[in-house]
């Protein structure tokens, strides 16, 4: 069933891309009834329309510090005959680059401080033009660097967030977002369902400017909130980081902790800092549960979850040198919870070496109580043998062949002579698929 | 005072005295090769916190007084046909909730340019792509392009993946594993039509802070391409592949993958349409440290704007994504995320009318579990004789089969604004009036968050003074557990005095907040209060 809902998206996909060369215009479902008009217009690729009457940029952030304006403009008769720009409230009109498709662009380079206000005029061959006054936009050159921006605009997510209005909050988010714009739209709905009181505290580390106006900015933050679920009071500090598009006015991504998002963080957060420590953070949980888990634990993910309860235990196993008196070499079945002698088990022991079933793989997780393995990876398994004499402490994770997970802590192994051996293991196991323990 | 104390306060000095030196070199020997420009900002503020009440520990305001002194350079100018500028920003403040380090550089860049040759020092964010590089480093970069002759563009990075400038010293308050990253990219535009550029980036970490940390060691080989076939229409394609070596912790074995990410994007835009339609496949041994990806996912996803006219405009998007794409899980999870929204101005004629409805559904299902919320809400906005007015109704029903979440959540919330001028004054005030209503079906219990609060901005022009005060309530009542109480107020001032008008935009303000909570159980009590005052200037 999944193969075929694929294979449909696929195909819807494909036929939309390929029908370009049927019909050229197949994404435009409508028309303007004015006689000229424009299409679509930017402003340092910021649209036009949506940026509203003012736009601040930041000389910094300007590529080869030039504004650039540039669209497209259509005529219902005739040809496109002209287009030009004022950017000084209509004393002075300049000519744009246009070609016949109505295609044209704009630049000039704007001064520090400056405030300009720009028209656009188009004009068709009969000297009918478009709504120049519509047109009309403030645009103001700031001489800061990003980091004021950077300001700004965090401030004002920070204010949405706190004042739970997901609408505005998402007006500071790109449709380009690498978590998806919907993702983390449900989400801070979701974290307005489970916060109240929310206050967010932050204090920029660091801000880079890059290219085409993207800004990283890494930021350290205090946050208090009060849980709708428990009316607990809960707070946390960490360090995230930010990467922004436009200037410094729309979110491109978000890292692990998350300040935005939480509810749905391992949809929403791509990455994690490098420079966090193990200091306890806030998650939400699929109930809307707020808790305080290790950083290490939140960017696992799924900590609190309803994990169906896992299966634990211990087991011991003995392995002899085939002959006589001794041809068992036993193994052990997590799902069944049974030791086995006939090499059927998901582990098999063979002296100092742990024999895995087919379809079995495994993952070491180092030195640690076996109490402390909240969850395990979902990747990173290899199959094969291992030696446990030298593992003693050490846990392992198990991918078994029914794609369920376990895990066991080697507690003991001893060498009995004459290739004979025991060893001792706690375990645990979940029938539920998932890696939560 | 302790050693310990003294040590600290007398590395804080020294620190400063060689950021002045470095701002006495960069202030006064640059402009020594050309008529350059150069601004400084520099915002100084002392904040008061006040906390008490048995249950004051949670709160997450630091009682005492504290300073924050946030300074930034930059500048910009030519020397012979090169152009330069350079950026250098630092924090210095007590508070340890806002910084681990007393005094610390936020950023420091120099970039020179000839538009042909661009070197980039220090601080240095080159996005080469969503999967290979789009983070920012603590190193150098090179670019090379003449637009002029329509060359190539080559760029070469290296850099340490640092979120702080301290770490490069190991900072033992702020340590970080250390990713070394280096790479390069080509680019280049074969027609007007069509763009294509190759990447290959690799990182190296080391120094693991956490005994269960992970050492990634990881190679990104990246192609990238741009085609507009026609005017409005753009289509995106990038696929990359990486070869990762993993130490998932201290003592661990070690693993070796490869994992592949492919993703196809076409935007149309034209008329009142605009249109994307996206397809995305990342496998689950991908592995992105300086991109940015979710592994084990396939995705599509397409969005509509579509402009009806003026004042009706229609957006519908939907999202589905699913993982186990190599069926190495025990189940695979599908979501679904479809919306639409309506906004249309000017409703019934009236000129200040805005409305706005939308409905998302978020669907999850996988391993016998599936989830169902439905998302609505209505937005309205008008202007009623003085006031303006912004009312929003929204409801969210969750519906989850194994009954973990089953319910309804129901938000109301109205406001209105107003503004008068009074002689010197600009008034402006406020109303809000809201609350939050959840019905938990399955402990049968009902929840409900009311608050309202009345402002008040007053601005006087002449006197470049704006202000503004809030005070209200929050009551969240609650079936089961504790009710609270919440009263609180804020304030804030700024003014741009004369005396300060050579300091192009310099402004002094006052901000103060008080926060009293109140609990059914009264050994949760406290009560948080602050006032923040400072200066800011920009030369």
């Amino acid at each position: 069933m999944k193969n075929i809902r694929i294979h449909l998206l696929a195909a819807i996909f494909l036929v939309m891309l390929f029908s370009v060369q049927a019909h050229a215009k197949w994404w435009i479902f409508g028309s303007s009834n004015e006689e000229v008009s424009i299409g679509f217009m930017y402003i340092n690729n910021i649209s036009y329309d949506e940026s509203g009457p003012k736009v601040l940029l930041y000389k910094d952030a300007l590529q080869d510090g030039m504004v650039v304006i540039n669209g497209k403009a259509s005529v219902r008769k005739g040809k496109i005959g002209g287009v030009r720009v004022s950017v000084n409230n209509r004393e002075k009109w300049e000519d744009a680059k246009f070609s016949d498709n109505g295609a044209f662009e704009f630049r000039f380079s704007p001064e520090n401080e400056k405030v300009y206000i720009l028209f656009v005029e188009i004009m068709d061959t009969a000297g009918k033009t478009n709504d120049v006054e519509a047109t009309r936009k403030e645009v103001t050159i700031s001489g800061q660097n990003s980091t004021a921006n950077i300001r700004e605009t965090l401030d004002r997510m920070i204010e949405a967030y706190q004042n739970e209005d997901p609408n505005r909050f998402m007006s500071y988010v790109s449709e380009d977002f690498a978590g998806d714009s919907s993702n983390l739209d449900r989400a801070v709905r979701k974290d307005f369902s489970a916060f109240d009181n929310i206050s967010i505290r932050y204090s920029l580390n660091n801000i880079a400017s890059g290219a085409k106006g993207r800004v990283f900015a890494s930021l350290n933050y205090n946050r208090s909130v009060t849980s709708a679920r428990d009316s607990k009071s809960y707070t946390d500090r960490g360090m995230t980081e930010f990467v922004f598009q436009s200037g410094g006015t729309k979110v491109y991504s978000m890292k692990n902790p998350l300040i935005f998002g939480l509810s749905d963080a391992a949809n929403v957060a791509t990455g994690t800092v490098t420079g966090a420590t193990n200091q306890k953070v806030l998650v939400v949980n699929s109930k809307g549960d707020s808790s305080l888990v290790t950083f290490q634990e939140a960017v696992k993910g799924n900590w609190g979850e309803e994990a169906g309860s896992s299966e634990a235990g211990s087991f011991i196993l003995n392995s002899c040198s085939p002959g006589p008196g001794c041809l068992i070499q036993q193994g052990f079945i997590f799902e069944d919870n049974k030791v086995v002698s006939d090499w059927t088990g998901d582990i098999n022991l063979e002296f100092a070496l742990m024999f895995l079933h087919a379809g079995v793989s495994k993952l070491d997780l180092g030195v640690k109580d076996i109490a402390s393995v909240k969850s395990v990876p979902g990747s990173g398994y290899t199959p094969g043998s291992f030696k446990i004499d030298t593992s003693i402490g050490h846990c392992y994770a198990f991918k078994l062949a029914s794609g369920k997970y376990a895990v066991f802590e080697i507690v003991s192994w001893t060498d009995l002579g004459g290739s004979n051996s025991t060893a001792s293991f706690k375990y645990k196991y979940q029938p539920d698929g998932s890696g939560n323990f | 005072m302790q050693d310990k104390e003294i040590a600290e306060l007398l590395k804080l000095y020294r620190a400063f005295a060689v950021t002045l030196i470095f701002i006495f070199v960069i202030s006064y020997g640059m402009p020594v090769f050309a008529a350059d420009e150069i601004h400084f900002s520099n915002e100084l503020s002392v904040s008061s916190n006040n906390r008490s009440g048995a249950g004051e520990n949670a709160s997450s305001l630091p009682e005492g007084v504290y300073t924050l002194n946030v300074l930034g350079i930059n500048g910009s100018g030519e020397i012979n046909q090169y152009t330069y500028s350079y950026n250098l920003g630092i924090k210095a403040t007590d508070d340890r909730t806002n910084d681990p380090k007393s005094f610390s550089l936020t950023n420091l860049q120099g970039k020179f340019s000839n538009r042909v040759h661009t070197l980039t020092l220090g601080d240095t964010f080159e996005f080469f792509s969503q999967y290979s590089l789009s983070t920012a480093l603590k190193g150098a970069s090179y670019r090379f392009f003449d637009e002029a002759k329509r060359t190539p563009e080559m760029t070469l990075i290296y850099g340490v993946a640092y979120p702080r400038w301290d770490n490069i010293w190991h900072e033992p308050k702020t340590r970080s594993l250390e990713r070394q990253v280096y790479g390069g990219r080509f680019k280049y535009e074969f027609a007007s039509a069509f763009t294509a550029g190759v990447s290959v980036v690799a990182s190296d970490d080391s120094k693991r802070i956490n005994s269960s940390d992970a050492l990634i060691k990881n190679i990104m080989y990246e192609l990238d391409a741009e085609y507009k076939p026609i005017p409005g229409l753009t289509l995106n394609a990038e696929a990359a592949l990486n070869e990762t070596d993993e130490s998932p912790g201290a003592g661990a074995a070690g693993s070796t993958y490869n994992g592949n990410a492919v993703k196809f994007e076409a935007v149309g835009d034209g008329g009142p349409s605009r249109v994307s339609l996206e397809f995305e496949r990342v496998s689950p041994d991908f592995m992105t440290v300086t991109g940015a990806a979710t592994p084990d996912r396939e995705k599509f996803k397409a969005k509509w704007k579509y402009k009806f006219n003026r004042d009706i405009a229609i957006t519908s998007g939907l999202l589905w994504y699913r993982d186990n794409l190599e069926d190495n899980k025990a189940y695979t999870t599908n979501s679904y995320k479809p919306e639409i929204a309506v906004a249309v101005k000017k409703l019934f004629g009236r000129q200040y009318s805005a409305a706005e409805i939308t409905y998302k559904f978020d669907s999850r299902d996988g391993g016998g579990t599936s989830t169902s919320d439905h998302i609505t809400n209505f937005n309205y906005r008008d202007r009623f004789g003085v006031f303006d007015s912004d009312t929003n109704l929204g409801c969210i029903f969750y519906d989850e089969e194994k009954q973990i979440r089953d319910g309804q959540e129901y938000t109301y919330n109205t406001s209105l604004t107003s503004r008068h001028t009074a002689g010197r004054f600009i008034l402006k005030p406020s109303v809000y009036a809201g609350g939050w209503t959840l019905n938990d079906e399955l402990s049968n219990s009902t929840d409900m968050i009311y608050e309202y609060s009345l402002g008040l901005g007053a601005d006087i022009p002449d006197l470049r003074i704006t202000s503004n005060i809030k005070f209200g309530q929050n009551k969240l009542q609650k079936d089961i557990g504790d009710d609270l109480g919440k009263l609180f107020g804020n304030l804030s001032i700024y003014i741009r005095p004369a005396f300060l008008s050579g300091l192009n935009q310099g402004m002094i303000f006052l901000r103060a907040f008080v926060n009293d909570f109140d609990y059914t159980t009264r050994s949760r009590n406290f009560r948080e209060s602050s006032i923040t005052a400072g200066l800011n200037i920009q030369i």
